[in-house]
């Protein structure tokens, strides 16, 4: 499904911060699995673990810093303002993988 | 603009994850000076103590304390098996159906780790090539080279070639080549083969020679299905060795980072509190050990309840509660549940130790505390070092997620462990942090030292030093989220795969005001313990699993999350120590069972006192369920689809769509 930025800015307005993270987080595992689908043509996302793992074998040193952060916010708790700022921050960076 | 460098973006990451924990700073700055005491102790005990030897004498003491969640992370796998091999007994169609799909791609099978599987048929694939595995090197290895594709096709090679293996083999372990003759006998069917199998078992007068010879007999007629059964035992024994040594070297542990009388006097006082002050009988010793003093506390305040408590709780007595004996004597999946909560407290403990341990490097307390120099830290400056902590977070993480990788590409290339081990050395992997150590000092060295000096002009910010002390103390908190990972994946296996045996487990329904799920889900777990275990995790994140596992985000409800809100406050009583029920505890849940009326929170206490799936608490069950003596029901299992929020009950073994509104309440994110 493709990111719609409307959406995004509209819940961000309205303060639902885990909605927004959660639609980031679906926008940025997409990119870096179509980038994993370059190297490997089977590989199909199942889990955020399966991603980082894949990350690591196929992909750059940047884009799998990308992947251990996104699965490291799966297992931990932050505050939501600021997982947030860095889901944008993650997303700018693999916006210029695209 | 420039492009900013990698230790500008840790730094500016650093800045906004630290200012985002406002708790954080108070935490340190509340724990420094148990630290301070810390070092004393040691400097009293070892007077001629120089910097450096204490130095390595808490580098050891950080080293033991993460040694214990490496211990943790690889009973994963050793579930999975366990999960896989129970599975398989009882669905030999699936044996066969995957047998045949291992044979398509066995190079797979022969690299992937059970941490790298994403659904259940993998799980299960895994398990059946590395049981063929064991076989083939049981069996075959002397006539066959052991390669991917051999292993696959053991079975098939076993019966081509049944004569000359079954008779070598028999005359090897057994003394008995003519029984070769049996097996390869065309006259004889599968019956007359067991029949033939169970004479020849009863010349060995010893019971345990008997068996193992039957069960090799058994492995030749029927293949390496029939080996399932007796894999069982070997799974069971390592896997619950593992998770009791686990469970007590945390325990341990706890209790000399001064954790555990805390914990108990909280857990006490709640049970005080609640109006529960019997269960609490059996971890308080001495001569206000009795009901009547607790039942006293109940209308202090909470201050004064805790100080009342100080010289009642024994460590000792929660200590014989989770002794190894009593451990090992669990159900493995209540064993499972019990490890979760404890593994979790045990790693928000070590997060708080990290800072705290990195605080006495970065204000070189080793050196005030040895020269008894006075110690004064202010806020900002603790605020300061976390960010200066934190700046290696990136860089660090990516380190030991590549030194993870080699690990596990090398453990498939090496030997494999042929008997269990019970030292958890042999079961790790050591390697050099020098690397990480030479990059952060030759990368950021410099702009390190240019930023830190300005804002912690005391300190020495050495990144070399600093590097050593951060990698050492965030190696197992980075290994930490695998085993969340691992553990949710573990016990949504098991709630999925063993109904029988948690009583209630299931998600935590709470709906946000638009009557949405959200985003944090939290799961109750009631396995036979001294109270529920609670986890939360991400929606998202238990979607993925759920999907992976069973192909749908189907998962039970918990019932009866309401039992457990704080009267006073509304939100979910926090479990601040879980135990196996003792014969006391469970005598305890008995009597008040039978007169749940006296009770301030009968719920709370009937539900404590869930222990047999046949008796729920009646306000758990089904009202249409109820019989007419109103003593018995069934519980109330409802499910939810976690993707469309739609709740469904089972009627013979199919999902039927209810529409319903209940509010099983719970505070999800006030998690254990």
């Amino acid at each position: 499904m493709k990111f719609d930025k409307r959406i995004f800015s509209l819940n961000l307005q309205s303060k639902n911060y885990y909605f927004c993270i959660d639609m980031l987080r679906s926008e940025i595992i997409s990119i870096l699995s179509e980038k994993i689908k370059e190297k490997n043509p089977q590989f199909v996302y199942t889990t955020v673990r399966s991603l980082k793992n894949n990350c690591m074998k196929y992909l750059s040193e940047s884009e799998q810093s990308i992947a251990i952060e996104i699965y490291n916010f799966s297992f931990s708790d932050n505050a939501s303002e600021y997982e947030l700022s860095r889901m944008m921050d993650l997303y700018k960076q693999v916006e210029t993988l695209i | 603009m420039a492009d900013k460098s990698f230790f500008e973006l840790n730094l500016e990451n650093a800045q906004n994850r630290i200012n985002s924990r406002t708790s954080e700073t108070f935490f340190v700055s509340r724990d420094i000076p148990d630290v301070v005491e810390h070092l004393r102790k040691i400097k009293s005990e070892n007077p001629d103590m120089t910097e450096e030897d204490m130095k390595k004498y808490l580098f050891e003491e950080i080293d033991s304390y993460a040694k214990t969640v490496f211990e943790i992370t690889y009973v994963f796998s050793e579930y999975m098996e366990y999960i896989s091999n129970n599975y398989l007994k009882s669905h030999s169609d699936k044996y066969k159906e995957l047998s045949e799909e291992i044979k398509k791609d066995p190079n797979k099978w022969y690299e992937l780790t059970y941490e790298e599987c994403n659904t259940f048929d993998e799980y299960l694939s895994l398990y059946i090539f590395s049981l063929k595995k064991y076989l083939f090197d049981w069996i075959l290895k002397d006539y066959y080279e052991e390669t991917p594709e051999n292993i696959a096709n053991f079975d098939e090679i076993f019966s081509q070639n049944m004569g000359l293996i079954s008779k070598q083999f028999f005359q090897e372990f057994y003394g008995l080549p003519e029984f070769s003759e049996v097996l390869t006998s065309q006259n004889l069917d599968r019956q007359k083969k067991i029949a033939k199998a169970k004479e020849f078992s009863n010349w060995f007068k010893i019971p345990h020679d008997k068996k193992a010879f039957f069960e090799s007999a058994q492995l030749f007629i029927d293949g390496s299905f029939s080996f399932l059964k007796n894999d069982t035992p070997n799974l069971e024994n390592v896997l619950k060795q593992d998770l009791a040594k686990s469970t007590e070297a945390i325990i341990n542990n706890l209790e000399s980072l001064g954790k555990l009388k805390p914990f108990i006097i909280s857990h006490v006082s709640q049970l005080v509190s609640v109006g529960f002050p019997e269960f609490a009988l059996p971890l308080c010793e001495g001569p206000h050990a009795n009901l009547e003093y607790l039942s006293n506390l109940q209308n202090l305040s909470n201050k004064r309840i805790y100080s009342s408590l100080e010289d009642v709780v024994s460590v000792e007595n929660l200590k014989k509660l989770l002794s190894i004996n009593v451990l090992k004597s669990m159900p493995i999946e209540n064993l499972l549940a019990l490890n979760s909560f404890w593994s979790n407290r045990y790693i928000k403990v070590l997060e708080s130790y990290s800072e705290s341990m990195f605080a006495v490097r970065n204000f070189d307390l080793i050196h005030k505390v040895l020269n008894d120099e006075p110690i004064d830290i202010n806020t900002d400056d603790i605020t300061n070092m976390l960010i200066k902590m934190d700046t290696f977070y990136t860089p660090a993480s990516l380190f030991l997620e590549r030194q993870q990788r080699k690990i596990d590409i090398d453990s498939k290339k090496g030997p494999e462990l042929e008997l269990p081990s019970d030292d958890v050395e042999s079961k790790i992997v050591r390697f050099s942090y020098e690397p990480f150590i030479n990059l952060m000092r030759s990368r950021d060295g410099l702009e390190y030292k240019r930023a830190f000096s300005q804002i912690l002009p005391n300190c020495q910010n050495d990144i070399g030093e600093d590097a050593d002390w951060y990698i050492r103390l965030f190696n197992p908190i980075y290994s930490s989220y695998s085993l969340k990972d691992f553990s949710i994946n573990s016990l949504i296996a098991s709630i999925e795969n063993s109904s029988n045996t948690f009583v209630n487990a299931g998600i935590i329904l709470d709906r946000t005001p638009n009557g949405s799920l959200p985003s944090i889900i939290g799961i109750g777990i009631d396995a036979g313990l001294s109270s529920p275990i609670r986890i939360h995790t991400k929606k998202e994140v238990l979607i993925e699993f759920l999907k992976s596992l069973q192909g749908n985000a189907i998962i039970p409800i918990y019932a009866g999350a309401d039992d457990f809100i704080n009267p006073e406050k509304g939100n979910l009583l926090p479990i601040h120590i879980v135990t196996p029920l003792s014969d006391k505890l469970q005598k305890t849940l008995k009597k008040a069972g039978k007169s749940l009326e006296q009770y301030r929170n009968p719920n709370l206490v009937a539900h404590l006192g869930f222990l047999n799936p046949k008796c729920p608490p009646l306000h758990l069950c089904d009202p249409s369920s109820i019989k007419a003596n109103k003593k018995k029901g069934t519980l109330a299992v409802k499910y939810i689809d976690l993707e469309t929020g739609d709740i469904y009950i089972k009627s013979n073994d199919e999902y039927a769509k209810v529409s319903d509104d209940t509010y099983l309440g719970g505070d999800a994110k006030n998690e254990i």
